[in-house]
């Protein structure tokens, strides 16, 4: 059974969300690619099982560039008491608490737990950089050209044909004058998005942190 | 080299480095870090992993050859065991300065 949901950038509101369907009787049997699909299948968990908190799931962010790496990842888990569940978004991790022996959470002191804001932040970070260039093929975009768009047609004698004869020139060459009109300002939307994530996920990690700043 | 820099550890880096004076992996460590502090550090599996990153970039640990694929080991190195030595000073100075008026 699939559930929808949009992540935004807060990770302990994901879980909560998540979590709370395991106490109606659910568990997470995967991740979409793109975090926004829940795959959930019932699951009756025994009373005892709820109160040591066996099915509670939780999210990491991590990059990993070998495999081997991942697997080492994988195990520190398992044999500490924590399934994974799948990855979501490449570096997306989803864990599942299955002894009861095992902490609540995967992580032990507010550091680690807030670098996983900085990971996400760097991900966000290495997009945005990679914008940049295409900024040469894309130039941002051209204000006349948004507003009067009619420019973007280029058949000749376009405007002064009647009836049947125009829709069908006009339809046909409809998806390139948007693209010639739009792309680059759609593309310019895009980095300010990314942007904004970008500076959001470092704003957590450092408002985070900052606590821990204060050690006198 | 001016070792100063790594301190003041913190408890969890201090008990890693600890236990990482005899081989072993990240779950064994989790597991001998609750050993030695007697229950009152428990390491989760998020925040040891990125330990381990951590120290290894620093050069404190280092890996330990061993035949499971899925999970390698570690030991201390000699700047580890240095930088512990250091650390443990420091802290039994503030000990013997405290029992004067605790």
């Amino acid at each position: 059974m699939t559930k929808f949901h949009i992540m935004g950038d807060n990770f302990e509101k994901e879980e909560k969300w998540i979590n709370s369907w395991i106490k109606k009787g659910y568990r997470l049997k995967s991740a979409s690619s793109f975090a926004l699909g829940y795959d959930f299948t019932p699951y009756e968990y025994s009373g005892e099982e709820l109160e040591n908190g066996i099915g509670t799931v939780r999210m990491d962010f991590r990059h990993f560039s070998k495999k081997a790496d991942f697997e080492e990842y994988k195990a520190m888990f398992e044999d500490s008491g924590w399934k994974f569940i799948s990855k979501s978004l490449e570096d997306l991790c989803f864990f599942e608490k299955t002894s009861r022996d095992a902490s609540d959470d995967i992580f032990s002191d507010d550091a680690s737990k807030a670098s996983r804001y900085k990971r996400l932040g760097m991900y966000y970070l290495t997009i945005l950089l990679a914008y940049i260039p295409c900024f040469i093929v894309f130039p941002p975009f051209n204000i006349d050209v948004i507003l009067h768009p009619g420019q973007c047609f280029y058949t000749p004698g376009l405007w002064e044909m009647t009836g049947l004869k125009f829709l069908e020139a006009f339809l046909s060459e409809l998806p390139f004058a948007a693209a010639r009109a739009y792309s680059g300002l759609l593309f310019f939307l895009c980095f300010l998005f990314l942007a904004a994530q970008t500076a959001h996920a470092f704003y957590v990690y450092k408002k985070s942190t900052s606590g821990s700043q204060n050690r006198i | 080299m001016n070792l100063t820099k790594f301190l003041p550890l913190t408890e969890t880096t201090f008990y890693i480095l600890l236990a990482l004076n005899e081989p072993g992996h990240g779950y064994f460590i989790m597991q001998k870090v609750e050993e030695l502090s007697e229950g009152k550090v428990r390491i989760a599996a998020g925040t040891m992993y990125g330990a381990i990153e951590n120290l290894l970039s620093r050069k404190l640990i280092e890996p330990f050859p061993g035949e499971d694929k899925r999970r390698k080991m570690y030991i201390i190195t000699q700047l580890g065991k240095d930088v512990l030595r250091m650390e443990t000073e420091r802290l039994q100075s503030l000990l013997t300065a405290a029992r004067k008026y605790i």
